[in-house]
């Protein structure tokens, strides 16, 4: 019995060395990572940009998101408020940023000159969801114009305006409620722009929303989920022009993007608009 | 009347009648039957000679009636002498047969041949990769579009896009052609790759600027694709299988005078499908039937198909992630992604020798694309303190496109010093346009234009100087009047080894790509629109050039560059919530300017083949709604780059290649501010919020150079696995393919964007670890 070791003859080497080099190779590489504490390769902060170039400090402005509303809440508060927050710099991140000691008003326009005043406050009257400003006795009119100013010492005064839609109204003899499909027409107003349909039900809730079309009445048709029941209640929302182009806009979630103001207010950031409402039993 | 002086004056040469004789013919591989581009072909004693063009035909006009030695000579072929007699007339030669040259040593490097594409001898910018190349690229994955990008001037977008930008062009600026038909968005998303498969790929062309008045209707450059006739002499084939992927490619004969290649590739994401319960494939393929009418004619037939289809849905995936990182973040997150792409493309191609001096073809097409993307994020979530964050995103984008035509091309070879070129194409043109944004659309839009237009250029020589001018006149339905756009090239020989070339042309483009990059975490395709009413995009090319030969197989060339754009248009989602949701009202025309330097040394020598570039670049834009038009930085703009494919064949069956880019940072923004944008519900009169960050200025920052190595080994094996199947397929050989890609992985430098966490900027890339493959290939 031969116990020497055995010998690999030179081609049969070479042969084997050739194809376990890369297999070597890509073990040592795969590892590499595993080397370093994966904290430290992921959440360092890695090469910066080979330089700055431009202005890139903030100058914080107002940011607001206003409805004004003619209905009210239950109890028979005006549902109308004025959100108000502020922009702030990149690396400081609050959840939110609200400004509660701004003064904010509302004029009612007539031919462009003010003909009532409202001064809203940062109020917490118990029944609503939020803490915003609002005014108590706030009641707007479809057709009516207002103008909004928000001012405090160090921002520039922001200014809007926008104009009540008035209540959307479902064409006569154009309902039509078939087992899976709700078809009418909404009659065409020219200061609204975009609609919400919400279809509301013991255990049923459907909402969509519908554009203004350039001519004629507004065409809706809602493929009805009867899994979750059956509607019960139409609602039917028109929202102004300021209201409809933010709702209906583009958010990016893309890091590194330009993207001009975001804004149909002056001064600032943000949205003023109003909407009416109409409803109707199924 | 100034445009019909042009006419008579690039006609000229053609009024003359020619009274020399001529020579022409197809040279062919003795092997595999096909036509074979860039073969030179030298009459001996004298200095007339000619390179075959993309068809493998070559005209040498200018002869006396009398016998003469034809001499070919290719890289990749032995030289061959040919006897011919003119003394009773020109001749139209039967195919020359040359046989490949005994070693595979082809190695990898970018051509110039003349081609359908272009003409080197008086073009700069082309650029030539043969399908071997494009192969040897390590991690290129066999891919067109990750090889082009190894060329200078040609920029990728961003880690994950097959897109690509040149010389400072937007990425629908790009003209590709498959075989003379234009093909739209041809990528895979599943891969983000290209469509082609290079197993059936003759070559690959790329005209970088300054391309003559033939090619028309895109501004920056133009991609020329010729695929494989396919073998005369008996069956040939590859096969690749992977787990994933599987590539084949198989051609014959049909009969003495028919060819038919086919092709395929399937993709299929197994992991996807199984875990995430989210189907993924795509699949492409080529066929061509090449079939020779005589000795004056010959006819193709082409068709090419290919789908994506992917479904990504998240409940599986966040479920994962939730319970991986016990959080409960992902619980009221939804997420959906679903994108099917389709494209089909046909023609016929008949090319018919006239005249030994006059070359017709004429080519009938169509090319059918359709896209739709939808993707879906709906995020709800309340903090400890009652903040309620919400996203809510939702965009179905699709696009249909039909490019039907005919388009007929004429060459003339009058004299030895003088080819005139003149063309025909009549287009009908179907886009169909839909964007439903946030569950809003306002249906589909169909626009139905057509093109009529026309060119003619003749290349003159004389002397030492060449000069080619082209005029093309065009009429874009339904828009009234005819638009014309003129083009010169030249080139000067100064010395045995140096030639000095320039152009000068006028670029329009009546369609347009919508820029959905700034709201697409990556954008993959260009959604085309026609300009109806606008007028076209428009550039005008400045192009100076030299190039030199530094040794037996080393050339050089250097080429100046300045591209005036003097009208462009944009559409951006998020400078748009101000506008109607109609996307007319959404794009905002604008100019722009380009310019740039690129050195190209290319080689061939011994067992190293390959290139290196270097290139400056500066591109900028202005737009009257960004930042109140002031000038900007283009999107991507890199003023730096250097490119390098190297591969050193060791013997036939073992060679190791390299790749190497170094690049500076694109532009980016950094973002200075954050609002929060208010998602609002009527019924209850709450609202829910999502941060939205602001900038005063675009692009305000360059992010760091890009660093990426990959080297590759191809190996003929002859034991394992690979030489099992191959032995069972009855194959002759079998190459083992292996992969080391982004090995500088630890410098982290191929940062995609940044993060802001309290004035640090946190990089995420695409580069944490390094990629490897091993794959088989397998011929017979």
């Amino acid at each position: 019995m031969n116990d020497s070791p055995r010998c690999i003859k030179w081609p049969e080497a070479k042969s084997k060395r050739l194809l376990s080099t890369p297999i070597l190779l890509l073990i040592v590489l795969q590892t590499l990572p595993f080397y370093f504490k994966c904290s430290d390769y992921l959440t360092s902060p890695g090469p910066q940009p080979s330089y700055i170039n431009g202005k890139i400090e903030h100058d914080p402005k107002f940011s607001v998101f206003g409805v004004l509303r003619p209905d009210s809440t239950e109890a028979g508060l005006p549902q109308s408020f004025i959100k108000l927050e502020t922009s702030f710099p990149m690396n400081e991140y609050p959840d939110s940023n609200p400004v509660t000691d701004a003064s904010v008003r509302l004029c009612r326009l007539e031919n462009g000159v003010a003909a009532d005043s409202f001064l809203f406050e940062y109020t917490d009257y118990g029944s609503y969801p939020d803490t915003l400003f609002r005014h108590a006795g706030f009641f707007p009119k479809g057709g009516e114009t207002y103008r909004l100013e928000c001012s405090k010492p160090g921002y520039s005064t922001l200014q809007a305006e926008t104009t009540v839609p008035r209540p959307p109204v479902i064409v006569p003899g154009s309902m039509s409620l078939t087992p899976g499909r709700l078809r009418f027409q909404v009659m065409k107003a020219m200061d609204a722009y975009l609609y919400e349909v919400v279809l509301l039900g013991e255990t049923y809730y459907q909402s969509e929303r519908f554009l203004r079309p350039e001519s004629g009445n507004v065409s809706v048709s809602i493929n009805l989920d009867m899994s979750d029941g059956s509607p019960s209640l139409l609602l039917l929302y028109a929202f102004d022009k300021n209201l409809a182009e933010y709702l209906s806009a583009n958010i990016s979630i893309k890091p590194n993007i330009y993207q001009s103001d975001f804004s149909t207010v002056q001064n600032g950031y943000g949205c003023f608009g109003a909407l009416n409402c109409s409803w109707y039993d199924l | 009347m100034k445009t019909g002086w042009i006419l008579f004056i690039l006609s000229l040469p053609v009024l003359v009648t020619a009274q020399s004789r001529t020579v022409s013919g197809y040279v062919i591989d003795e092997h595999t039957g096909e036509t074979i581009i860039g073969v030179n072909v030298f009459i001996e004693g004298t200095q007339k000679g000619a390179a075959t063009d993309g068809n493998g035909y070559f005209v040498i006009p200018g002869l006396e009636a009398k016998p003469y030695t034809l001499r070919l000579m290719h890289i990749g072929y032995q030289k061959k002498a040919v006897q011919i007699n003119l003394s009773e007339g020109s001749r139209l030669l039967k195919e020359i047969e040359i046989s490949p040259a005994v070693l595979e040593t082809e190695g990898v490097s970018i051509v110039s041949e003349k081609s359908e594409l272009a003409d080197p001898a008086i073009e700069s910018g082309h650029r030539a990769i043969t399908a071997k190349a494009i192969r040897r690229i390590p991690a290129g994955n066999n891919d067109v579009f990750r090889a082009v990008k190894y060329l200078p001037g040609v920029e990728a977008v961003d880690p994950f896009s097959p897109l690509y930008a040149v010389r400072g062009g937007d990425t629908g600026e790009n003209l590709i052609l498959l075989d003379g038909v234009p093909i739209y968005n041809p990528y895979h998303f599943v891969s983000s790759s290209g469509l082609f498969n290079v197993y059936a790929l003759k070559k690959v062309e790329l005209m970088v600027g300054g391309f003559g008045v033939e090619h028309a209707g895109r501004n920056s450059s133009v991609l020329y694709i010729t695929t494989r006739e396919g073998n005369n002499q008996k069956l040939h084939g590859e096969v690749s299988p992977s787990t994933t992927r599987t590539q084949a490619v198989v051609d014959f004969p049909i009969g003495k005078n028919a060819t038919v290649m086919l092709s395929g590739r399937v993709f299929y994401n197994m992991v996807s499908r199984f875990l995430m319960n989210s189907p993924s494939y795509f699949y492409d393929f080529n066929g061509t039937l090449t079939w020779k009418l005589g000795t004056r004619n010959r006819l193709s037939l082409r068709y090419f198909l290919s789908r994506d289809d992917m479904d990504f849905q998240s409940d599986t995936y966040f479920q994962y992630l939730g319970t991986t990182f016990d959080t409960d973040i992902f619980e009221d997150y939804d997420f959906r992604m679903k994108t099917i792409w389709r494209n089909q493309a046909v023609s016929g191609i008949l090319k018919t020798i006239l005249t030994p001096n006059i070359f017709l073809q004429t080519q009938l097409y169509g090319s059918f694309f359709s896209s739709q993307n939808f993707s879906s994020y709906d995020w709800n979530y309340e903090t400890e303190d009652g903040t309620r964050l919400k996203l809510f995103m939702e965009t179905d984008i699709r696009s249909k496109i039909q490019d039907t035509g005919i388009k007929s091309v004429l060459d003339i070879y009058s004299f030895d010093w003088n080819e005139f070129k003149a063309g025909i194409e009549w287009k009908y043109n179907r886009f169909e346009n839909d964007m439903l944004i946030n569950r809003y659309s306002e249906g589909a839009v169909v626009r139905k234009p057509g093109l009529l237009s026309g060119f003619i250029e003749n290349k003159v020589e004389l002397g030492l100087l060449s000069i080619r001018p082209g005029l093309r006149i065009s009429q874009f339905k339904p828009q009234t009047g005819w638009r014309t756009e003129i083009r010169v090239n030249g080139a000067y020989i100064l010395t045995d080894r140096i030639k000095l070339k320039a152009a000068w042309g006028q670029y329009l483009q009546p369609i347009i790509s919508l820029n959905t990059q700034e709201y697409e975490l990556s954008q993959y395709l260009d959604n085309y629109y026609p300009l109806m009413q606008a007028e076209p995009s428009r550039s005008v090319h400045s192009i100076l050039g030299a190039e030199w030969q530094a040794g037996q197989n080393i050339s050089c060339s250097i080429d100046l560059y300045h591209k005036d754009i003097t009208r462009t248009y944009t559409y951006d989602y998020n400078v748009s919530q101000k506008e109607a949701l109609r996307m007319t009202d959404k794009i905002r025309a604008g100019d722009g300017e380009a310019y740039g330097l690129e050195l190209l040394i290319k080689g061939d020598i011994d067992k190293i083949s390959g290139w290196i570039s270097y290139g400056f670049s500066r591109s900028t834009r202005s737009f009257p709604h960004v930042m109140n038009g002031r000038t900007y930085l283009y999107d991507y703009d890199r003023p730096h780059t250097f490119k390098a494919v190297v591969n050193y064949q060791v013997h036939p069956a073992l060679e190791f290649s390299g790749a190497l880019r170094v690049l500076s940072g694109e532009p980016k923004t950094l973002e200075s501010g954050v609002t929060f944008y208010n998602y609002y519900s009527p019924l209850t009169n709450q609202t829910s919020v999502y941060p939205l960050y602001i900038t005063p200025e675009k692009n305000n920052i360059r992010m760091p150079f890009i660093l990426r190595l990959d080297l590759g080994l191809k190996k003929r094996i002859r034991k394992g696995f690979g030489a099992d199947l191959a032995k069972y397929l009855g194959a002759k050989d079998a190459y083992l393919d292996v992969t080391f890609a982004n090995l500088l992985f630890l410098l982290r430098r191929n940062v995609w964007f940044y993060i802001n966490d309290e004035g640090t900027l946190y990089g995420i890339g695409s580069n944490y670890f390094p990629e490897y493959g091993i794959g088989y290939s397998i011929q017979f």
